[in-house]
């Protein structure tokens, strides 16, 4: 994978999602006007309407806008973990790196999607809880990563240097570790984004996602009910979903 | 390292059970709600917090909890009155015959897959592939198959206008209507592992056994077959072992969608009607069955390789 494919996948993923957060107000389907139901394509509604006459494209950005939220919450919560996890455990004392990693293992190996299942029965459906649960236990993910990098980086000379002129080990990790490891978990990052995507849809496709937000998976579920009379209804919110997962797949592969 | 892996099994049910105990306590309307639900008789939720010592303090009703995971009491679904153990080894047989086959047809399809000379573009193709939910494809195999030529049924374990009574008529009813489920479900997976296996393998080639083998006349697809893929199988089905997790999670949705009376639609189920000990007792169950998986999978490889065991 060429690195330009990768931008531009990367740059493709942010105009759509940017576009997202103009086009509509986030919100429910509620919440949309109705026309006539099941309207094929046309210019006045680009994507057709659904059952009840509402905008296919309005009701797609609003997915768009709930996509984007829980993969970015997911994302900044899982890289800000996995980044300190990480350098700790490559520059701590071997204890510590052993202890971190051994978290690390039993807490990837929790079944994620169930545990999302349980806080929705239990706190009911929430954006902003699927997103804590996916940040808190995909941290792994790149705290392995970085850690690895960590531990080659601390016999490189320069960071050698630096604890030999006696710089503590938390401005060694920012000034000396975090540049170079920042591409690598980068790319981590990515993959957990684009699980995060497909773990919100995946949650409103069974019924179980955020009753105050439109999702796509929600739409999908709800499109294939009526995929003979309204093909629409179920084929632009899965290309969107699937389009967004794969591109943010291609950007995000270090292949 | 046996001992250290036999620590992470126990440490990882160990975590999931904590992680239950926390969220049953932080749950709205304290933890008589979570563990008995809200059934609004008077005296009721005063009984479940009886029966569950919760008027203890937090320690001991922690260690109390602990016990009763740790003895497979996952207490009583308040929709059935059943106990959740039994009611989730009532549904396991439906997810182990969608699970198993599609573990199966992923490991074998894919490793074959990832052995062929792919032409440029296929690790891209194939990322992308992965990138489609499990539940897409299995629409779009329902409008292919079920709906457009009308050959396979659309969802449900048995046909209910079916011929009934038991016997090999019904296992084979079963199967007919397992067949959409299992490829949707394989199809996501095979694609992870058809890049899993190209990359080893290719990894495993640029080795001096493989260039020599190379070197001395031995056709590319035989080095790949006989040489490099026993090599790199090592660490595909390590790595396998712990997509496990990932086959039972993506059931879920596979389950939804074709009515499958199996873990995850119970799970589904149990969420929409708060019926929160079923849920609780399917993360734990979850978890534990995953981690043994993951355990037989390791052990079963150490006998199968001596120099895994060697330096254990």
């Amino acid at each position: 994978m060429s690195r330009h494919a990768r931008t531009i996948a990367g740059a493709i993923v942010g105009l759509l999602y940017f576009g997202c957060l103009f086009l509509e107000p986030a919100g429910t389907l509620q919440s949309l006007p109705m026309s006539a139901p099941f309207l094929p394509p046309s210019l006045v509604h680009p994507l057709g309407t659904d059952d009840l006459g509402r905008d296919m494209l309005a009701a797609l950005t609003q997915g768009g806008r709930t996509s984007l939220m829980v993969a970015t919450v997911t994302a900044l919560l899982a890289v800000g973990l996995g980044m300190v996890i990480g350098m700790a455990a490559g520059l701590g004392a071997h204890w510590l790196d052993d202890l971190l990693m051994r978290t690390a293992d039993m807490v990837l190996s929790l079944p994620a999607l169930l545990v999302a299942i349980l806080v929705a029965s239990l706190f009911g459906g929430s954006s902003l809880n699927l997103a804590l649960v996916l940040g808190l236990t995909r941290w792994p993910t790149i705290a392995r990563i970085v850690r690895a990098e960590t531990l080659s980086l601390r016999r490189s000379d320069f960071v050698r240097s630096s604890v030999a002129v006696g710089s503590r080990p938390v401005a060694i990790a920012f000034r000396h570790i975090l540049p170079h490891v920042s591409p690598t978990a980068l790319s981590a990052t990515g993959i957990v984004f684009g699980g995060a995507i497909l773990a919100e849809a995946a949650l409103a496709f069974v019924g179980l996602g955020d009753p105050a937000l439109t999702s796509w998976g929600q739409l999908i579920a709800a499109g294939y009910a009526f995929f003979d009379r309204a093909w629409w209804m179920w084929a632009f919110p899965a290309l969107a979903l699937c389009c967004t997962s794969a591109l943010v797949a291609v950007a995000a592969n270090r292949e | 390292m046996l001992l250290s892996r036999l620590a992470w099994a126990i440490g990882t049910v160990w975590l999931a059970a904590s992680l239950a105990f926390l969220l049953i306590h932080l749950a709205p309307g304290g933890p008589a709600i979570a563990l008995g639900g809200d059934s609004g008789a008077p005296g009721y939720l005063e009984e479940v917090a009886r029966l569950y010592g919760l008027d203890r303090p937090l320690p001991e009703i922690y260690l109390d909890w602990l016990m009763r995971v740790a003895t497979g009491d996952l207490g009583h679904s308040y929709r059935s009155g059943q106990s959740v153990l039994s009611l989730i080894l009532e549904r396991l047989p439906v997810t182990l015959a969608l699970v198993a086959p599609a573990v199966l047809l992923s490991a074998i399809v894919g490793t074959l897959l990832g052995l062929l000379r792919t032409p440029r573009g296929f690790a891209a193709s194939m990322a992308a592939l992965h990138a489609v939910p499990g539940y897409l494809v299995g629409q779009a195999l329902v409008m292919a198959f079920a709906l457009g030529l009308g050959v396979l049924p659309v969802q449900g374990l048995v046909d209910g206008r079916g011929p009934g009574g038991g016997g090999i008529a019904r296992l084979l009813d079963m199967a007919r209507h397992l067949i959409l489920p299992v490829l949707a479900l394989a199809l996501h997976n095979l694609t992870f592992v058809a890049l899993l296996t190209r990359t080893r393998v290719m990894a495993e080639m640029e080795r001096p056994y493989a260039v020599t083998a190379a070197a001395k006349g031995v056709a590319p697809r035989l080095v790949r077959r006989r040489h490099a893929l026993p090599n790199a199988m090592l660490g595909l089905v390590s790595l396998f072992g712990s997509r496990l997790g990932g086959f039972v999670t993506g059931a879920v949705t596979i389950e939804v969608l074709f009515a499958l009376p199996g873990l995850g639609r119970l799970a589904v189920t149990s969420a929409i009607a708060r019926d929160h000990p079923v849920v609780i007792g399917l993360v734990l169950f979850t978890t534990a069955f995953v981690v043994t998986a993951n355990l037989v999978v390791d052990f079963a490889f150490r006998r199968l390789d001596p120099r895994l065991e060697e330096t254990a």
